[in-house]
Formats: structure tokens, C-alpha cells, sequence
């Protein structure tokens, strides 16, 4: 029945909200990471998302004439924008100047992107919900 | 006389396969709400409803785009992508508001629908039982 692929559908919303609400929680615990394992400091991640049709899965006919599956997080990348340049010449990663190189997080951004990552959860489990009071709704059919 | 005399099963189920198609089209948009460049689906089905009735079953499929239509026959609605720019920077337009609205709608619809099948079936059981 095409109400479960339904839920199916906002349950990758949710997975993919969930990555993203990771990779935010990430960049603010290493808002002051200035080593890393590939050198320099700690760099902003983005989450990239791209959705799914169905024809791109397994190319049968859909039911319902309708291709659309959902969502998948189609990369993780680093931000490219530069390092910020604080001056504080007793920290052990100090550059000759004086200065460190500190990751290129905006922590406003950063909480801002939470608040829609969090909304867009919910909105998804609002959907969720009221695909699931339909589907019970169709078990009644013939009791009435 | 026959039980399939009138029309209102097969209205029925076209109504209750083009809300759940519609409530899916949904889901995929809300769950798109974040993807750049994303496009809005959108599920029409009242307008082949509204169509003299018997031809529910007969009606050809509408062709929007090729990949979009499934090889059923018995498909009594359309999709279609609203490919309008939509006012975000990302190019994605899907109006939050206006999907939760639809659901609602939607939500509505299908319980109106399914309430009708269930009055149709008693009034069946009536007519068999003659009590």
C-alpha cells in the first residue's frame, strides 16, 4: 500500500534532519579545534542533501505514477571559507606572529541552521502522523 | 440488478488513490524541504473526477513528463512539478505553509471518502439483510 512508502518517504526527511542536526552539534563542539588530524584547524561541515526518485532505485513502474522517494544526504563537504585569525601569542599553535588560525564557524549560523533543522524535523513528523491516522483510518473500510 | 450499478465505488477509490498519491507527493515535499534546486510536486485529481461519470476507469493518462507516469491504466490523477523559482536563494519552492494546508485538506478529504465507502457498504448490507 502506498501509505507505508508514504511514512517511508518522511522517515528519510527525519534521518536526513538527523544528519544534519549531527554534523551542526559537530561544528559547534569544535568551535575552538585547532588541531586536527589533517592539519590546521578544525573545518566548518556542510551537509548537502538531494532527493530521491524512484526510477533511480530499481527502475520499475511506481505505483501511482509518481517517482518522488525522499531525501538522502548526497555529501558531507568542508566549508572552504578561510580560518580566523586570532591574535594570542601564549597559545601553544601560534603561528610566529603570534596568531592562531581558529575554524571558520559563525556560531549564530550555526544555531540559526539548528532552529531549521529542528522545524524541518518536526514538520516531517507531522506528516509522518497524519499518513499514519489515514492508514488506520483505511482499516475501517467494511466495519461501518 | 447489479451491485456495480451505479458508479460510486470506482469514484471511491479514485478519490482515496488520489489523496493517498497526494498525501506521498506531500510527504516527498516536506521531506525536500532543505534539498537546493528542489521542485514541488504537486498531485492532481479532481479534475478527472469531475469528468462524466463511467469514465473513471477509461480516462487516458495525462503525460506531464515521460518518466513521471507509471504503466497502469487505472491511474485517475496526475503529478506535476511546480517549476516556479520560488523565493529562496537555493532555488527550492516549497512553501511549508501551503504543503501543512494541503495535508490538512487532504486529511479531510480522505476521511470524507472513506466515511462514503463505509455509509455505501452498510446501505449494501442493509439492502441484503433487509434489516
Amino acid at each position: 500500500m502506498s501509505l507505508l512508502s508514504t511514512m517511508d518517504v518522511s522517515s528519510s526527511g527525519l534521518s536526513c534532519e538527523k544528519v544534519r542536526m549531527e554534523i551542526i552539534a559537530q561544528n559547534i563542539a569544535n568551535i575552538e579545534t585547532t588541531k586536527t588530524a589533517g592539519g590546521g584547524p578544525y573545518r566548518r561541515k556542510v551537509v548537502a542533501f538531494k532527493e530521491i526518485l524512484q526510477n533511480q532505485l530499481n527502475g520499475t513502474n511506481n505505483p501511482g505514477g509518481f517517482t518522488g522517494a525522499g531525501v538522502q544526504v548526497s555529501e558531507i563537504v568542508a566549508d572552504n571559507a578561510a580560518p580566523l585569525m586570532v591574535y594570542d601569542p601564549q597559545n601553544p599553535d601560534a603561528n610566529k606572529d603570534g596568531y592562531i588560525a581558529k575554524p571558520n564557524i559563525n556560531l549564530a549560523n550555526e544555531i540559526v541552521d539548528a532552529i531549521s533543522a529542528s522545524r524541518a524535523y518536526e514538520a516531517n513528523v507531522t506528516v509522518l502522523n497524519a499518513t499514519k491516522s489515514m492508514a488506520s483510518k483505511a482499516l475501517t473500510i467494511g466495519r461501518g | 440488478m447489479s451491485i456495480k450499478m451505479d458508479h460510486t465505488f470506482g469514484l471511491l477509490e479514485a478519490s482515496l488513490n488520489g489523496s493517498i498519491a497526494r498525501q506521498k507527493a506531500i510527504a516527498h515535499n516536506v521531506s525536500n524541504i532543505d534539498t537546493p534546486g528542489f521542485k514541488c510536486f504537486l498531485v492532481n485529481f479532481e479534475d478527472q473526477l469531475a469528468n462524466p461519470q463511467g469514465k473513471v476507469q477509461q480516462l487516458p493518462l495525462r503525460v506531464t513528463e515521460a518518466k513521471h507516469i507509471s504503466t497502469s491504466a487505472n491511474e485517475t490523477f496526475d503529478v506535476e512539478r511546480d517549476l516556479s523559482p520560488g523565493l529562496r536563494a537555493d532555488g527550492n519552492n516549497v512553501d511549508l505553509e501551503n504543503e501543512m494546508t494541503l495535508m490538512v485538506k487532504n486529511d479531510v478529504y480522505f476521511n470524507a471518502a472513506l466515511n462514503q465507502v463505509n455509509k455505501k457498504i452498510a446501505m449494501l448490507k442493509f439492502a441484503i439483510d433487509g434489516k
